[in-house]
């Protein structure tokens, strides 16, 4: 697993109080949202705003969250993309 | 006047913001205001509304959710005076959101109680949350925000075909700017863009937005109420500070806005959101005890509690 993936995943369930599920049974490609880790689009809020804080990446527009905002490859492949792009 | 269901869950996936009247009748009323001003409306809507409160039920259903809260002892003939009154007084506010639209802010004095406080909150730099409710001139009033010096953002749920117009609509010289909830991921993203600016958000507080999850029994006119408290997840996730905003009509010309409570949304875990809620609703039914009939919210919020 990537270091950014295992950041990633350890800061959301921290700052989300992700009370049902561990680093060991978080798989890469489970959803953010619906059945996946059972986020909402209200939580895509807290998101944003961590990713921003330590990354420094903004998710700007709705095309852009949506295309992110999938599961922890996504996400991670977008912070890559803009850190690389910056 | 806005539809209303019976059921909690129904509520904020079932209601619309069509508007009961069909499109011509409000082109009629627009033609009205256009070439004779606010006063031949007024008169005429005393007529319509009359008439809808006598001859359509549904008129009388949705109004008697809150009319029966705000007056429990009122007999069956006081019961239908409350609800004309509450119409009568809707279709005049709908008048003025269109005259404002129209004709111009000027149509009207405003004044805003509070306004060095959300100065004050805006000055912090992440950007100021806005609840806003059902309550008067709530749209036409944002006129009074210009001091505020800001883009304000509202969020807003329309169906297709509302023919409605909202007054910021009728010209494109206003700093308002809609955002859609049905799309909620845009949504969100759009408001945290918007704060991360320093902009104002409007949300509703006292309307179920989707996702419906986000929502607290609270006590209101002496029963349980669903309220919404997405506005608070929103707050807690950005660090925005949240001003409660209410306003009224006064006489014929003046339109207040009132900033009822401020606070922030601090050492809440998990999403239970309820105290702020509570605060909300409390500031809501001291203003229905001060004016009864600008209360404009026709959802039956007290129908199911059990969240």
């Amino acid at each position: 697993m990537s270091d950014m993936k295992q950041q990633l995943k350890e800061l959301l369930i921290t700052e989300l109080n992700l009370e049902d599920i561990t680093l060991d049974e978080w798989e890469d490609d489970t959803p953010f949202f619906g059945e996946g880790l059972g986020l909402d689009s209200l939580d895509a809020v807290e998101i944003v705003v961590l990713v921003e804080k330590h990354y420094n990446v903004a998710i700007a527009n709705a095309e852009e969250g949506k295309h992110a905002l999938l599961n922890i490859i996504t996400l991670t492949d977008f912070i890559k993309e803009k850190q690389t792009n910056a | 006047m806005k539809e209303s269901v019976t059921n909690e869950r129904q509520t904020a996936q079932n209601w619309s913001s069509r508007s009961l009247a069909s499109r011509w009748k409000h082109e009629f009323f627009y033609l009205l205001i256009r070439f004779g001003g606010r006063w031949p409306a007024y008169l005429f809507s005393y007529v319509v509304v009359f008439c809808y409160v006598c001859f359509v039920p549904e008129v009388r259903r949705r109004s008697s959710h809150y009319i029966r809260r705000r007056f429990p002892a009122a007999s069956s003939g006081a019961h239908w005076y409350h609800c004309w009154r509450l119409c009568q007084s809707l279709a005049i506010s709908l008048i003025d959101k269109a005259a404002v639209g129209i004709r111009g802010p000027q149509e009207f004095t405003y004044s805003v109680e509070g306004l060095d406080t959300l100065q004050a909150l805006r000055a912090e730099g992440r950007g100021l949350i806005l609840l806003t409710s059902h309550t008067g001139p709530w749209q036409a009033s944002m006129s009074g925000l210009s001091a505020l010096d800001s883009p304000v953002h509202l969020m807003m749920l329309r169906a297709a075909g509302d023919v409605d117009s909202q007054y910021f609509e009728f010209q494109k010289r206003t700093n308002i700017h809609i955002i859609p909830v049905e799309d909620t991921m845009g949504s969100v993203i759009a408001v945290t863009s918007a704060l991360k600016k320093n902009e104002i958000v409007a949300i509703m507080g006292d309307r179920i937005f989707p996702p419906t999850s986000y929502t607290a029994s609270v006590d209101f006119l002496g029963q349980p109420a669903l309220f919404p408290t997405a506005a608070y997840k929103i707050a807690k996730g950005t660090g925005a500070p949240v001003a409660m905003l209410l306003t009224r009509k006064i006489g014929h010309g003046h339109m207040e806005l009132r900033v009822a409570d401020a606070f922030r949304v601090t050492g809440t875990r998990g999403n239970d959101f309820s105290s702020y809620a509570q605060r909300v609703a409390q500031a809501l039914e001291h203003y229905t005890k001060e004016t009864p009939y600008q209360f404009y919210n026709f959802i039956d919020i007290w129908s199911s509690n059990d969240v």
